[in-house]
This record gives structure tokens, C-alpha cells and sequence, in this order.
């Protein structure tokens, strides 16, 4: 690995943070209201509040609170100031809880979830591989991807209420629903690690399902520029038995097509998991998003978008640092 | 296609599959196992003794911010209508939407003074906190004046304006002064218990702390402290949990038997079907709101899930709200009474229940909810309505109405004045979403250039414009009668306008910009009566006040807001419903928790 | 050109994905365009018939809880989701094209800068921020949902345009036309263009499949046009009304395999146009 590799790939990771952190910034500006307002507005609406001018005492209030009273330019200043505080804002709804807080309650289920996916793609992954081993596989083979493919052609969220009446409604073997049966204390013991995998299946299988098309598709992209297999052939042509080959050339050699297919769709299945956790309730940080939007709070909606944003970055980031490791080649093509 | 990494030719290689299988099928077997089946219920409380209620529908801020545990900060209503109204908070008073009967709680009584300046109290003797200290005046006085002096709380605004101050004379009994003189005070703010819930807090821990960032919340010592039932073990985004407090004052003092629930869980159901399946699958016993067919099927597949109604197609209860379209009657083309009418002769109200709502409410005239206390106004200004038919659709006197103002057809066949089409959009915030489409099509067919636009999810810029006068029409619920019509007719007194068009008026939802002084006097008569079916005065003023907004088209009332709560039998029975209408069946609302008392175990699955 | 003329017949010719995609895509198409001169916009509207009715012989794929007729709603529908993605595509493209090419040639500095912002959008969950302008927006028409839509895709044929610019930059017949002098814009034109057309022909029905995927997933959320009919559209009401717990099928159902038979459609045409592009490619999925 070259050093103008690593420096090249830290300064796209920085430079993805900060038009990140920019366009978090002016999204929620695109809507005329301010959020103080914009939480009034839903106060009053549900019954309360008469007076008017007291309302707007109130507004003002808030608004040096939160610093909505300055200028734009000065808001961005501050918000970045706050970022390298690791200050994500007090939430307007939840006020005054912060949003870093619930960000981090709820980012464990997510990555879990997350987790139970890239465990049970690989599991299946395997199968699959396994049966290719076989004879007459292929025309199996070439029946089961379509099926996949048109699969995935379903809006995620119907996929994945799909999925839950198929399997927790009329053939109930799988829970509906949550991340643990409800009522539940939670601690480390088997039984409730079980409940929550159970609980945990439907969902990454949702995901899963609904990637599978989109990973195909990326697949496919990859394959246009990946050179031929000529030195496999060259490999077996030079007499090397076949673990050495396994070993020292398939397995390197596909993984990398799996490794890149998966740097590339993971912004797609992050975005797949926020409607997943959607449909089943799961307490992550895509159904603490779809509340933030719900209730127009910008500091969660922000709070949660950045989060997802650089963590995706700095996947990739590994990821590509490990890339050059299992392929030389890949120094040469750099320069 | 590349090969797959785990394949040699003809030979499956295990060195690799191995690892990846193993692990997967270590943690299926977890998932599995016996052990993990029979714990579906890890609580160490069974399932048969624990009450599941989920939320009533989505963003509840309990859940958002579970351990947020102060019921005045700035997380709005949803503060303690989630969970808190019903397990650790209590109320002075409770109250019988169905009926109007109100229940003292926490009160015993309360008077209202002659000249409405002040309300005498008494409490409850006996009542204590969840810690053992005794619940007294001073925690009701403490309350209320933090509120009236802290600008950043929820409610502070309203109670800043009521009240001046509260004056105690004994442990239970205690004045509250007002600023200003208000026959309903307390009614609105201590008894209905509906929108607005005003829980006390204990002075004794709540002193000396910052009102607006103190969280109450430390399971340690006990917080959040109040006088319910329950008391909170556990809160997590996936639901906070609470335990029966068998030392509950009402039980030692016998005022209520302690609830048969020892535990009460608080979760978010997901989405509507999700929250559907998992209903039916007796996953919850006070479930959100269904859509009418939705819960047919859920009845149908299980027939322990029940809702308010014992028959369809109305299967749901009456919330004192009302599907209402909103004209601008001071600006733009709607502030011709010729045009409000014809677009009243436009609409089949039938027709849009039977599209937007599957028929599963009635359609209404005027503001009135069909709950008990106002039927008997219903029926006294029957004659009125039959007068003005104002459920008439009919082209033909819509197209006479625009006419007589002014209006012809254009070659498109819109009405036009002047050579300038009328066109206008219709409002619509998101949760109205399919009243919507229907309308549009309704004025449409009936020559009005009508386009529907749907604010959501953000509804923000749709109260902007409503509220500041620039809409023209609107799509809207009209809430306020639970008891009496004043609570909406009161509504086009001319104090709600906009002080000028683009300045927003003073109450979210009294938009109509509606101006008469003959109106404004008989609403201000009202104003200082106490309500009643039977007092002549009352009654003949509410004829007036009806016979002006029917005349006048103020606004166009379309419908009865109505939901489908549900609930299931399994595990617990004995919930409220029309043959027994105890309370209203909302788990918003506080007098739900008159359920919780009431409910004995089910059959079980 | 003409060699380009005759390597797409030949293509046709041999290109079965090529032309079972494009079959598929026109069976969409032509069940939009065909479908609207046999149904009025009445029928599309609410209150057409009863609410929630089977398909029968006066509504052949029955109606949906607003009394709309689920076959009339679908004609008029495809058009209006074909739309979005063809605008997003057609945009995306346009832009990742012209900066492929620039990124390509140029090189140096304008190179180094595009391909930053190229990494910088492929990291950024689309979905998700779409879902998120989409929200903050207070009503969108089909015409700036493309153009959102198209804010994340022009990434893909702006990485492929100038990777195959990079290749084809070195090739012995544009150096030769440099040295005789041909100025930039004219060896841009006349000797890379034709080669980058199978590319970029790939690229916009990639793009637009993923558009059109892009802006379903959003209108079934709600967050669509509401103003016309289209196929996410139905599926959100249809979300909204519980069809699915309530098996009203003919609701659902419909619209999911419009859109699968469009995706396939999609998904074939890119291979075919692949196969054209790069002959060297061995397809066994």
C-alpha cells in the first residue's frame, strides 16, 4: 500500500464528512418553518396552548436556546463547533434528552440486525456455493436467481410486511415483530440472546431478500471491468495442487468481487435497513430517523443522518485499506 | 461469474464453508432451542398477569425519549398520554365522555365561585406518594405555580394566563385564584383529561430542581415519583415497563382494589400492519387504532380482538372531533356566502364516509360529536337543520348559488368570474389524507377548479398558511364538543381572526376568519354560563349561534371523527365498549385507567 | 458510424437478452400508452365504482377501497412512474456523462476533483437521504422527483464513461489523430463518442432502472407525487387500507408484477447493451 493511497483515501473520507455535515446542515432549511416553531405548531395543534403572546415569548426563548436567532452563516459556524464537541444538539422533541444519547441506544440494535444479515447472506452465500459443487446444478441455478431478482423488484416495505404475514401470521413460527418479546428485562443470558436472533430473522431476512437484486445488479457493474479468469487456468496449467490454488488464488480472487460488492451496496442496505426497521418496530437508528421525521425534529433527523453517513464512510475506508492487502495488483493499477 | 470461494471442481470444500456454517448454526440453535422458545416470555412476570398496551398510534415521545420522565417538558402532549396518565400520574378528576359524568379522583369535590374568579377544592384525605409521603395542597400549589413561572414548560402559557395564584387552607382543601374570570376552568384543565393533562408533581422532590432539564428519571431512588398504580422498572426505545405498586394509597385507603395487572408494559407497534398481525397474534391487549376493514379481518381471524362498536360497518367510538372543510369567509373567493353554499350543494358527505372512511362514521352537520352530553342539544336544534338543509347535494342549486354570485361556466366548464377562473387548492395536512382525493373530485365534478394539496409528513407550512388567512379551503377537524357546543361554536367568535391577511390568528384551530357581532355577543353570553340541556338561557342562545353558522356556512362540517380502538380478550377482559361505557376506550386519554381497574383475566391462549 | 450501425444489428441478431429486454420494456410501455385509449380518467378516479370490489366483468381488476378501478389506475399510472425514471435517467446520465468525458481527457486536476465527488456520493446512502429531502419538501410533482431522483444517480455512468475514456484515450488511432493536429473537441467527438455509445446506452437503462425503482420505493412510502396516479401510489393506498392483511389482491398485486416485468425488462436490456459493450464478457447469470 502506498502512501499516496492512504493519503488519497483519508481525504476522500474527510471530504465525504464535510459535504455530509453541509447538506445535513441546509436540508431541514429547505423547509420555510423553524423547528421551535415547527414543535409549537404541533404543541398547539393538540390542544393546548391559548395565549399567543405567550407563545411567542416562548419562541424567542427557545430560539436563543437553540440558535436560531443568529444569522445562517453563523449557525453552520457553531453547528461544526458543536460537532467537534461531538455535540449532536438537544433534541427539539425530546428535549431535554440528547440526540447523541439516543443515538447510541439505539445504534447497537442496527448493527446487530445489521450483523444477523452479513451472517446469514454468508450462510446462504455458502449453500449456495456448495450446491454448485454439484452436477446439474446450473439449471436449478438459473431458475432460483430470477426468483430472487424479481424479488427485489418489490418496494422494500412491501416485501417486508410481505414476509411477516407469510411467516408470524399464517404459518406463525417466527415473531412479528420488535426486538424482544415485549416485557422482557434484558440481560446476557442464552435464552433472551435466542429471543432476540429470533426476533432478529425476519427482518435481516428482509433485508437480505430486498438486497439481493441490488447486490446483483452491482455485481453485474463489477463484472464489466474484471479481468478474465486466465490465471486460473494458468495456475492449474502449472501443476499447482488444488488447495494451493484455492487458497492462494481462487479465494483471494473471489473475495474480492464479494468484498467490493458488499463496499458497494452497503449504502443501499443501510438505506434497506431503515425501512426494515420501519415496518418491524426494531428500536435502531432507522425507526429513531422515521421518528425524527414524524416529528419534525431536525436536530434527531440530523443527529441520525450524519451518524449513518460517516459510519458507511468509514466502513468503506476499511475496507478499502484491507482491499490492496488480499490484491496486489491493485498497486499497480493505482499508479 | 466469479467462482465461488467455497467450491473446489467437484468437491465442496469445507475448510472455509465450515467456519461461516458453524457460526450460523450455533446462533440458530440458540434461536430455537427450547430454552429460547419457552422464554418468549423472559420477564419474571407471566404473561397472564402482565397487561400489554401499545401506542395509540405513532410518536408517542415516551418511547422516543424513554427516560425522560418530566411530564412538562418540551416533548408536548405526548409527555404522559402514552403511558404516564395511567400508571404513575393521577388527576383530580376524571370524566365519562360518553355520558359527560364527572369522577372525582384525587378531588372530592370542587366549587366554582359565583363570580368564576377562584375554584375551592377538596382533596381526597389519605392520598400518598409513591414514596409514602402524603400527597397534600402544597404539592397542587407547588405545581401550578411553577408552571405559571416557568415560560419554558409545557402548558406554563395557559396556566400563566389563568391563574394568579393558589391559596391553601388545609392539607386537602386549597382555592386556585384566577386572573380572569373562566366558568370552565377547571373543567377544561383539571376534569376532561382528554388533550390536556395537568399531572401534579411532588413538591418534595421536585423543589430546588431546574423544571425545564430535570428528567425525573432515577430507578434507584423511586423516580419519577406519583401517586398511581404503578411505578416504572424499565424504560428503552423498545418500551418502558411498571410494576403494580401494592402499597397504592387507594387500595390501603379502599377507595379502588388494587388492578389485577402486576406488570404493565408500554411498546410501539410498528407499522399498521404490522401493529395488525401482531394484534391477532395477542401480542398486545390495548392496541393502536385500525383501519375499519383491516379490523374486520382482524376479527374475523380472531375474534377475542374487539373494538368500541359490537357491529360494523361503524365499528369505532366518537373522539369529540369532527371532519370538517374550513372556508375563508373574510378573504378570497370564499367570502361569498353564495359560494360557501354551493360548495356545500357540491358535496355528498354519504358519498365521501363511504369512500374516504369504508363507512365507518356518520356524517354531521354541525359541530356537535354524537357523545352523550350532546345529543339532547342535537335534537333541541333539529328544526333548525331541517330548515336550512344543509345536506342537500345537488348540482343544480350549487350551480344557482354561483350564479346569483356572479359566476358562469367557462369553456372548460369552471366557473369563472370576470374572465378569471376560480382555481384554489384544497388543503390537506397529512393525517385528512383521504378526504383528500374524494373532495377534489366532488367540487371538481361540480365546476370548481379544485386541486388537493397534501401536506406531509410535515404539516407545518399547511397551519402557515391556514392560520394566516391565505387559504381559501381547507380540509380540517373541528374539535371541542365533548360536552357542550359552546366548546365549538365558540370557535367563530371574531377574537380568533387574523389580525390582518398574512398574520397568523391566536388558536390553531379556529381558522375560519368568521366576523358578525351579533355572533360575537351571544358567544360572549355564553361565555359566563355554566352549560346545560335544561337551562332555558343556554339553550336558546345555542339555537341563535347554530341558526347563524347554518345561515352563514361558517364552516362545512363533514363527518364524525371516529376510531377503531381495539382490544383483545385473550388475556384480559372487561374493557369498555358501547354495552358497557364505563370511559372513553382511548388510551390517550386519563380515564383509561378506569379500564385498568376494571379488568379480569381472560381465558389465555 | 456505420461500423457502430452494423455491430448493433449484428447484436440484435445474436443478443437474446437484448432483445427479450427490450420486449418486456415495450409490453410496459405499449400497456400504458395502448391501455389509455380504452379507458377514460373517470374510471381512475375515486368513487368510479363500489369500494373494495373483486375483479369482475365491469372492473376487470376490480376497484380499490376509494372506488378507483385498479386496471384504469394502472393504465394511467405506468406512464407516470415510467416518467420519473426516464427524466432521472436521462439527467443522471446527461451529467455523469459530460463529466466521464471531461474527468477522462482532461485529466489532472479536474480528474482528480470529479472522482472525489464520485467516491463522495457513491458513500452516501441514497435512499435514505432521499427519504429525507422527500420529507422536507411539502409536495413534489413528477418533475422534480426526477430531479432529485437524479441527484444520486449519475455516479455509475460517470465512473464508466471515464474509465472507458481513460482506455480508449491511449489508443493508437487517437494519438495518431493528435499528432495530425485534430483539435480536442473534434477527436472528443469523432473518434471516442461512437466507441462510448454502447457505454452509455448501458448506463441510462441501468440508471433508469434504478430511478424507476428509486421513485416507487419513495411514492409507496407517501413521499411521492400525490396529485396523479402511479404505481407507488397505489401501492401506498393500498398499504394505507391494509389490503394486504384484508387479501384484497387485485389491489396489490397488480402493480407488483408491473414492476417486476419492468425490472426484468430493465435488468435484461443492461446485460444485452453490456454484452455489446464489452465482448469479452461471459455471462452465465
Amino acid at each position: 500500500m502506498s502512501l499516496a493511497y492512504v493519503v488519497r483515501r483519508l481525504g476522500v473520507f474527510v471530504l465525504v464528512i464535510v459535504v455530509a455535515v453541509s447538506i445535513n446542515f441546509f436540508i431541514p432549511r429547505l423547509r420555510s418553518t423553524n423547528p421551535i416553531e415547527a414543535r409549537m405548531n404541533e404543541y398547539a395543534a393538540q390542544g393546548g396552548g391559548n395565549a399567543a403572546a405567550s407563545m411567542k415569548a416562548l419562541i424567542v426563548v427557545y430560539n436563543q436556546k437553540f440558535g436560531f436567532d443568529k444569522p445562517l452563516w453563523e449557525q453552520y459556524v457553531n453547528y461544526w463547533r458543536d460537532l467537534a464537541r461531538f455535540d449532536l444538539g438537544t433534541s427539539v422533541a425530546f428535549f431535554p434528552g440528547l440526540v447523541r444519547d439516543e443515538i447510541l441506544r439505539a445504534a447497537p440494535w442496527t448493527i446487530g440486525l445489521l450483523a444477523v444479515s452479513t451472517l446469514m447472506a454468508f450462510f446462504i452465500g455458502s449453500v449456495l456455493g456448495a450446491l454448485l459443487a454439484w452436477p446439474n446444478t446450473s439449471r436449478l441455478f438459473s431458475i432460483f436467481v430470477p426468483v430472487l431478482m424479481t424479488l427485489s423488484a418489490i418496494p422494500y416495505y412491501l416485501l417486508g410486511l410481505l414476509l411477516i404475514y407469510l411467516l408470524a401470521l399464517v404459518w406463525p413460527i417466527l415473531p412479528t415483530a420488535g426486538a424482544y418479546t415485549s416485557g422482557a428485562r434484558l440481560a446476557l443470558t442464552w435464552p433472551i440472546v435466542g429471543d432476540i436472533v429470533r426476533h432478529a430473522i425476519l427482518p435481516a431476512g428482509s433485508i437480505i431478500l430486498a438486497g439481493i437484486g441490488f447486490w446483483g445488479l452491482g455485481m453485474r457493474a463489477m463484472m464489466v471491468t474484471i479481468m478474465g479468469e486466465d490465471y486460473m487456468i494458468l495456475a492449474q496449467a502449472k501443476g499447482l495442487r488444488s488447495p494451493t490454488i484455492f487458497w492462494r488464488y481462487s479465494l483471494r480472487n473471489a473475495l474480492l468481487p464479494q468484498i467490493t460488492g458488499l463496499a458497494l451496496s452497503l449504502a443501499s442496505i443501510m438505506s434497506g435497513a431503515l425501512l426494515v426497521e420501519i415496518v418491524f418496530a426494531y428500536p435502531g437508528i432507522g425507526y429513531l430517523l422515521y421518528r425524527g421525521i414524524s416529528g419534525n425534529d431536525y436536530f434527531v433527523i440530523q443527529g441520525v443522518t450524519l451518524f449513518i453517513i460517516v459510519s458507511v464512510a468509514f466502513a468503506l475506508l476499511l475496507l478499502d485499506f484491507i482491499y490492496p492487502l488480499l490484491d496486489p495488483r491493485i498497486q499497480f493499477r493505482r499508479s | 461469474m466469479a467462482r465461488s470461494p467455497f467450491m473446489t471442481p467437484r468437491r465442496v470444500n469445507w475448510r472455509a464453508l465450515g467456519p461461516s456454517l458453524g457460526a450460523s448454526v450455533m446462533l440458530l440453535a440458540a434461536a430455537f432451542s427450547p430454552a429460547a422458545l419457552a422464554a418468549g416470555a423472559p420477564a419474571d412476570v407471566a404473561r397472564k398477569d402482565t397487561l400489554i398496551i401499545s401506542e395509540f398510534g405513532p410518536g408517542n415521545t415516551e418511547l422516543q425519549d424513554p427516560q425522560n420522565m418530566n411530564p412538562y417538558s418540551l416533548g408536548g402532549l405526548g409527555r404522559v398520554r402514552g403511558i404516564l396518565n395511567k400508571t404513575i400520574y393521577e388527576f383530580l378528576y376524571l370524566y365519562n365522555h360518553n355520558t359527560g359524568e364527572q369522577i372525582p379522583w384525587l378531588a372530592q369535590s370542587y366549587t366554582v365561585a359565583p363570580d368564576a374568579q377562584s375554584v375551592d377544592v377538596t382533596l381526597r384525605p389519605g392520598i400518598e406518594w409513591s414514596d409514602g409521603q402524603p400527597f397534600t395542597s402544597d404539592d397542587v400549589k407547588f405545581t401550578l405555580e411553577l408552571l405559571r413561572d416557568s415560560p419554558t414548560l409545557v402548558f406554563a402559557a395557559d396556566i400563566k394566563e389563568w391563574v394568579k395564584d393558589v391559596q391553601v387552607t388545609d392539607a386537602q382543601n386549597f382555592r386556585i385564584n384566577l386572573n380572569k374570570p373562566n366558568v370552565r376552568f377547571f373543567y377544561f384543565y383539571f376534569v376532561e383529561n382528554s388533550e390536556i393533562h395537568l399531572p401534579i408533581l411532588p413538591r418534595h422532590i421536585w423543589q430546588g430542581q431546574d423544571p425545564a432539564t430535570f428528567t425525573n428519571f432515577d430507578l434507584a431512588t423511586g423516580s419519577p415519583v406519583g401517586t398511581g398504580p404503578y411505578v416504572l422498572v424499565d424504560a428503552s426505545g423498545q418500551g418502558q415497563l411498571f410494576d403494580r405498586n401494592d402499597k397504592w394509597w387507594a387500595a390501603k385507603t379502599g377507595f379502588q382494589a388494587l388492578p389485577k395487572p402486576l406488570r404493565v408494559v408500554f411498546v410501539s407497534p410498528g407499522a399498521a400492519d404490522t401493529a395488525a398481525a401482531r394484534t391477532i397474534n395477542n401480542e398486545f391487549d390495548a392496541a393502536a387504532i385500525m383501519q375499519p376493514g383491516v379490523f374486520e379481518t382482524a376479527h374475523a381471524r380472531n375474534p377475542n380482538v374487539v373494538s368500541w362498536n359490537t357491529s360494523g360497518p361503524s365499528w369505532g367510538a366518537p373522539d369529540a372531533c369532527l371532519y370538517t372543510l374550513g372556508l375563508n369567509t373574510k378573504w378570497g373567493p370564499m367570502a361569498d356566502v353564495r359560494v360557501r353554499r354551493a360548495v356545500q350543494h357540491s358535496i355528498n358527505r354519504q358519498k365521501l364516509v363511504d369512500l374516504a372512511y369504508e363507512g365507518a362514521t356518520v356524517s354531521q352537520v354541525i359541530p356537535f360529536s354524537t357523545y352523550g352530553g350532546l345529543v339532547a342539544y342535537q335534537t333541541q336544534v333539529q328544526g333548525l337543520i331541517d330548515q336550512y338543509k344543509p345536506d342537500d347535494p345537488d348540482s343544480t342549486k350549487a350551480a344557482s348559488d354561483m350564479q346569483e354570485a356572479g359566476y358562469t361556466k367557462d369553456s372548460a366548464g369552471f366557473w369563472s368570474k370576470n374572465g378569471t377562473r376560480l382555481t384554489t387548492d384544497l388543503l390537506t395536512p397529512g393525517w385528512l389524507k383521504p378526504i383528500g382525493p374524494v373532495l377534489e373530485k366532488q367540487l371538481r365534478d361540480n365546476g370548481f377548479d379544485v386541486t388537493f394539496k397534501l401536506f406531509d409528513p410535515d404539516t407545518n407550512p399547511y397551519f402557515d398558511i391556514v392560520r394566516a388567512g391565505k387559504g381559501d379551503l381547507w380540509v380540517i377537524v373541528h374539535c371541542g364538543s365533548s360536552n357542550e357546543p359552546y366548546g365549538t361554536l365558540q370557535h367563530f367568535h371574531s377574537k380568533y381572526n387574523s389580525p390582518a391577511q398574512g398574520q397568523q390568528n391566536n388558536y390553531v384551530w379556529a381558522n375560519s376568519q368568521y366576523s358578525n357581532p351579533e355572533y360575537d355577543g351571544i358567544i360572549n353570553q355564553m361565555d359566563g354560563i355554566l352549560p346545560s340541556p335544561t337551562d332555558a338561557t343556554y339553550v336558546d342562545l345555542t339555537s341563535k349561534a347554530v341558526n347563524i353558522f347554518l345561515r352563514d356556512v361558517a364552516e362545512i362540517t363533514l363527518a364524525e371523527e371516529r376510531h377503531v380502538v381495539t382490544f383483545n380478550n385473550t388475556y384480559w377482559t372487561g374493557w369498555m365498549n358501547v354495552s358497557n361505557p364505563y370511559a372513553a376506550p382511548y388510551s390517550l386519554w386519563a380515564p383509561f385507567i378506569l379500564s385498568m381497574l376494571k379488568i379480569e383475566p381472560g381465558a389465555g391462549q | 458510424m456505420p461500423s457502430v450501425v452494423r455491430r448493433l444489428g449484428r447484436a440484435l441478431a445474436t443478443n437474446k437478452m437484448l432483445v427479450a429486454g427490450i420486449t418486456l420494456l415495450l409490453i410496459v410501455v405499449l400497456f400504458g400508452v395502448v391501455g389509455s385509449l380504452f379507458v377514460t380518467h373517470e374510471q381512475a378516479d375515486v368513487g368510479a365504482g363500489r369500494p373494495a370490489r373483486p375483479p369482475g366483468f365491469d372492473h376487470l381488476l376490480g376497484t380499490d377501497q376509494q372506488g378507483r378501478d385498479v386496471l384504469a389506475n394502472l393504465i394511467f399510472g405506468t406512464p407516470a412512474t415510467l416518467k420519473i425514471g426516464v427524466i432521472a435517467g436521462l439527467i443522471g446520465v446527461s451529467v455523469g456523462t459530460l463529466l466521464g468525458l471531461f474527468a477522462g481527457y482532461v485529466g489532472g486536476i479536474g480528474d482528480a476533483v470529479i472522482r472525489l465527488f464520485i467516491d463522495v456520493f457513491l458513500t452516501i446512502p441514497s435512499l435514505m437521504v432521499l427519504i429525507v429531502i422527500a420529507s422536507m419538501l411539502s409536495g413534489v410533482s413528477v418533475e422534480i422527483m426526477g430531479v432529485i431522483i437524479a441527484l444520486w444517480a449519475w455516479m455509475w455512468p460517470a465512473r464508466t464513461v471515464r474509465s472507458q475514456v481513460l482506455t480508449v484515450r491511449e489508443r493508437a488511432y487517437v494519438q495518431v489523430a493528435k499528432l495530425n493536429g485534430m483539435n480536442s473537441l473534434k477527436i472528443v467527438v469523432r473518434e471516442l463518442a461512437p466507441n462510448l455509445i454502447p457505454f452509455v446506452a448501458a448506463s441510462l437503462v441501468g440508471t433508469i432502472a434504478a430511478a424507476i425503482l428509486a421513485s416507487i420505493g419513495l411514492s409507496a412510502l407517501g413521499l411521492g407525487p400525490q396529485n396523479e396516479a402511479s404505481l407507488g401510489l397505489t401501492i401506498y393506498w393500498a398499504i394505507f387500507y391494509g389490503a394486504l392483511i384484508r387479501q384484497l389482491w387485485w389491489w396489490f398485486v397488480p402493480p407488483i408484477v408491473v414492476t417486476i416485468i419492468l425490472f426484468i425488462g430493465l435488468f435484461m436490456t443492461t446485460a444485452g447493451l453490456d454484452r455489446i459493450a464489452n465482448p469479452r464478457l461471459r455471462t452465465s447469470v
